[in-house]
Parts: structure tokens; sequence; C-alpha cells
């Protein structure tokens, strides 16, 4: 079985009929990207790591409750988001206690609080969005390419891009803000609708 | 503000003066905040696509098919075993240093040729050791500890074999290290108690304040951070590391107030400790208790058996007594 070749419907009845090998190319497929979505909550690899791995063993458990149109991405997307969503709330919570200590991280983590909330996994956009994205991305520059990806992937600040890719520090800044100025016009449309559903 | 500057901040970057500024432009206007809000949106939609290396999948991926087989053991019959106790308050707090010179038995300064001190607090008994850096460790009962003389200029490095709770003086120039069987806890000033019994199957770090650093086998990939509240677990069967958030500290260190508390504690896990403490071998012969939760407060002085008998009330089981073997069935 050629699984890159599947479609989502196949993969998804592989894996509710306990197919391991299915499970394992979706957990590769999806792996690092949830991971990357957690860390940029939690800032922490190992809590990060620990919240997507254990969504993963969910999916597992939960698999015969998946039907035929499950979109696996959003489903463990949804999963991520909420055990990070948990993670956070907890950080805050005691956090409140010494508020005046922290003041700054409380607002932080009440901010992150609402990034989460405001975030709508939903089924039907999850995967046109995914293509949109690698293809906007795909149509830059290589040199902005590069340096979104350094930026998204491996969570170095612009400083750390500019010593890396020997440039100033201004013109990662314009690199960054070329590629998100050119993802917020193709997803214009997307954006809306979710900040929409959210303001309901 | 700028895209790349909010950037910055989802990705962790910003330095503290500029997080600042940043949190005050997000409180400024509810605009400020839609916008952020929607490059949030733009970000986190493009951290989850994409294609990936997966070549660093490996170990993740074998640790989650441990956790699916794990759960699948533990899932067979869950019944919540309870016990619940009525605890009198206790006015007297035992005064755990008094009497350490009689209670420690092998405190040999003599023996010791780089000027170790080598600590074993016999059953049933605890230890409160000032050092030389003005940190304070209670020992737990059943526990070696090594420390030396005096203490390096680069680190304070000592080593444990059983169960202490440290409140350790801060020295930002002198990192503090717990040597344990398997990891090693890194500090430079903060409380946190370690259970690290080296023939345990579990060592757990509980941070009260401050931070730790817990490191294995000079990997930098094993390399764990613990905030306040958490509780770190390593299966050393497993070899599996889990974290816990938002736990009760005033429950952990209940035993240097002179308590064996369990809270929903897993009969095997309550069992472990109290054979620790009472250093006695407990066998348990019948599988099916294992899993059960119990939760209770014992005072220190009162025996195994009566322990033993409380619990026995909420669920039954027998046990018979030899000279060095409890066994339960």
């Amino acid at each position: 079985m050629v699984y890159d070749k599947a479609s989502e419907k196949e993969l998804v009845s592989l894996i509710i009929l306990g197919d391991e090998k299915a499970f394992r190319f979706v957990f590769d497929k999806y792996y690092q990207g949830l991971l990357r979505f957690s860390y940029s909550y939690t800032h922490d690899t190992f809590v990060a790591e620990n919240i997507v791995q254990e969504s993963y063993v969910l999916l597992w458990e939960k698999k015969h409750e998946l039907d035929i149109h499950s979109n696996l991405h959003a489903f463990l997307t949804k999963i991520v988001k909420l055990k990070t969503w948990n993670h956070i709330e907890k950080q805050r919570r005691r956090i409140d206690i010494e508020k005046d200590l922290y003041d700054d991280f409380s607002r932080e983590l009440n901010l992150k609080l609402y990034s989460l909330e405001s975030m709508d996994v939903s089924d039907i956009y999850i995967s046109e969005i995914e293509k949109i994205i690698q293809e906007t991305l795909q149509a830059l520059p290589e040199q902005t390419q590069i340096i979104f990806k350094l930026s998204r992937d491996e969570f170095l600040s612009n400083r750390k891009i500019a010593e890396q890719m020997n440039l100033s520090e201004k013109s990662i800044e314009y690199h960054i803000s070329k590629a998100l100025k050119v993802l917020r016009l193709e997803l214009s449309d997307y954006l809306k609708i979710i900040l929409l559903i959210n303001s309901m | 503000m700028t895209d790349e500057k909010i950037i910055e901040f989802i990705k962790g970057k910003l330095p503290p003066e500029d997080k600042s500024k940043f949190l005050d432009w997000i409180d400024e206007t509810p605009e400020n905040k839609e916008y952020y809000g929607r490059l949030r949106q733009l970000w986190d939609l493009a951290a989850l696509s994409g294609e990936y290396d997966t070549s660093g999948n490996k170990n993740a991926y074998a640790r989650v098919k441990r956790k699916i087989s794990e759960k699948k053991k533990t899932e067979v019959p869950k019944n919540i075993y309870r016990i619940v106790l009525d605890v009198t308050k206790i006015a007297a707090v035992i005064l755990i240093t008094f009497g350490i010179s009689r209670f420690v038995f092998n405190h040999s300064d003599t023996e010791s040729p780089v000027g170790f001190h080598h600590i074993e607090v016999p059953t049933g008994q605890r230890v409160k050791l000032s050092l030389s850096d003005g940190s304070t460790v209670w020992l737990n009962a059943g526990t070696k500890f090594t420390y030396p003389d005096k203490f390096s200029n680069a680190d304070r490095m000592v080593s444990l074999n059983g169960e202490a709770l440290f409140d350790v003086h801060h020295n930002e120039k002198q990192p503090f290290v717990v040597q344990t069987s398997t990891y090693s806890i890194k500090v430079l000033g903060t409380k946190f108690n370690v259970y690290a019994y080296d023939e345990s199957s579990k060592l757990e770090t509980t941070l009260f304040n401050g931070s730790v650093l817990m490191q294995k086998d000079n990997n930098v990939q094993n390399d764990i951070i613990l905030h306040p509240g958490q509780q770190a677990v390593f299966d050393k069967n497993g070899i599996a590391m889990t974290l816990y958030s938002g736990m009760d500290t005033t429950e952990i260190n209940s035993w240097i107030y002179g308590y064996h508390v369990f809270n929903k504690t897993p009969f095997c896990d309550m069992i472990e400790r109290l054979s620790h403490y009472y250093e006695k071998k407990i066998t348990v012969k019948l599988p099916e208790i294992l899993d059960y939760e119990c939760t209770g407060k014992f005072r220190h002085e009162e025996s195994l058996e009566h322990i033993l008998d409380v619990v026995k009330i909420s669920k039954p089981f027998r046990y018979k007594e030899t000279n060095n073997e409890i066994v339960i069935y």
C-alpha cells in the first residue's frame, strides 16, 4: 500500500480498521506541524512534544468514533489546541495568585488563551488553506522562502536568521513581512470567515 | 506595531522590554487586538501546514506506541477505591532536627578520604540537614545521601538515593546539582522534592518555586525544565517521562511534617512508599488491586499493620506477616 497516494478517505478508513502503517503515515505527515503549533504557545519543547504525542494516542483510542468523512488533520489540531489551552490555563491560574510579580507574563498568557479560543479549526477549510499556503510560499522568491521557513520551522529570532544568512536584521524583517503580506492577501477570504464565526 | 515584531512575540523571541510595549499596544484598542488575532491565525495555519522533515520522528512515534500499549494494560477494571479518613488535627509539629546524631547511623567523617559525608536514614526517621552553603535538606526514611565537606567553586554537587526535599540557597555562580541513578537535577536556588530510590521503578521531581533543569546522560535531548507546581515522573522501565502540572505541593512535602499523604495514589505506589518507610518487603499477590486509587492521610507513628488494616476496610484483601516480609493476597 502506497500511503502517500491514498486519499484522505482511504486513510481514515484504514485507521478506523486499525492499520498501524496508516497511523504511522499520518503521524509523520502532521507531527512536526502540530509540534510547531503547540510550541508557538507553550514555548517549551518538552511540553509541546507531550501534548502532540498524547493527542495521537487519543486519535488511536478514539478511532472507532471517526467516520469516513472525518478530517484527520482537523481532528488532531482540535485535540492539540485543547490540550495546549489547558496547559496555558493552568499556568495562568497559578500565576494569578502572584499577579503583581508576573503582570506581563499573565497578560501574555491571557493573550495566548484569547488566540486559542478564537481559533476555529473548521473541517471544511483546513486542507484548502494548507494548499494555498504551500502554493503561495512556493511562488515567493527563493530567498524569501528560505527566510520564512527558518522563522516558522526553526523558531529562530530575526537576529539569529540574520547571522545565519549573513544579512542585516532589517532585510530579514523585509522578507518576513513580504511573505506575511502575500499570505494574508491569498488567505483573506478564509481569515474573514474565521473571524466572523468567532464573533458570533 | 510591525508584523515582524508580532511574529517575534509569537515565537517567544521578544526581549522583556519589547514584550511589555507589545502588550501595552494590545491593550490600547480592540482593533489592535483583532489585528494581532488575524496575524496569529495566519501564523498558526502556516505552522500547521507545510512539508516537513520526518527523520527525527522515530523516537516520538515509539513513545506514542508505548503510551498506547501502557494505556491498554491499565484500562481493564478501573474501580475507584478510596480510603477516606477523618484526620484529627494534631497540634504538635515534630521537630525533626531533634536527635539527628542519635538516628543517623552511618555518619562518618573520618572514613572518607575526599571529605564526603555519607548519611543513611534508618526506618521510620527523617533528617533535616543544613549544608555549608545555607541550603536545607530534609531526608526521608531509607534515604542515602552524600555531600562534600566543602563545596567546590564550580558547583554544589550532592548525590541521592531515596527521597529528599531541598530548599537551595540561591547562588547563580554555583549551580546546585543533585545526582540520582538516572537524572541529574540542576538548580540555582529553589525548593523542590525528589523521589529517587535506586530500586524504585520511578523517579519523581516536584518543583515548589524557582526553576530546575533535569539532565540525563549528557544529552541535551533529555533536558527538561520544570516550572513551579510541575512534577516530572520518569518511568525507568518504560523509559518514559510524564509531566504533571498544578500539583498540590502541600501534599508533596507533608512527609517532612510526619504524614503519609495519599491522594488518588495507585495501590502499588502507596505500597512502594510504605515499604521504604517501614523497611519491609511487601509482596502483592492480588494483581487486580494494584491500580486502585487510594486517598488518605496517616501519621508516621502509625504502624504499617494499622495502615493496612484501615485500607482493608474499603477494599477487602488479606495479608500475612513473616519476619521481614508482608504478603498481600
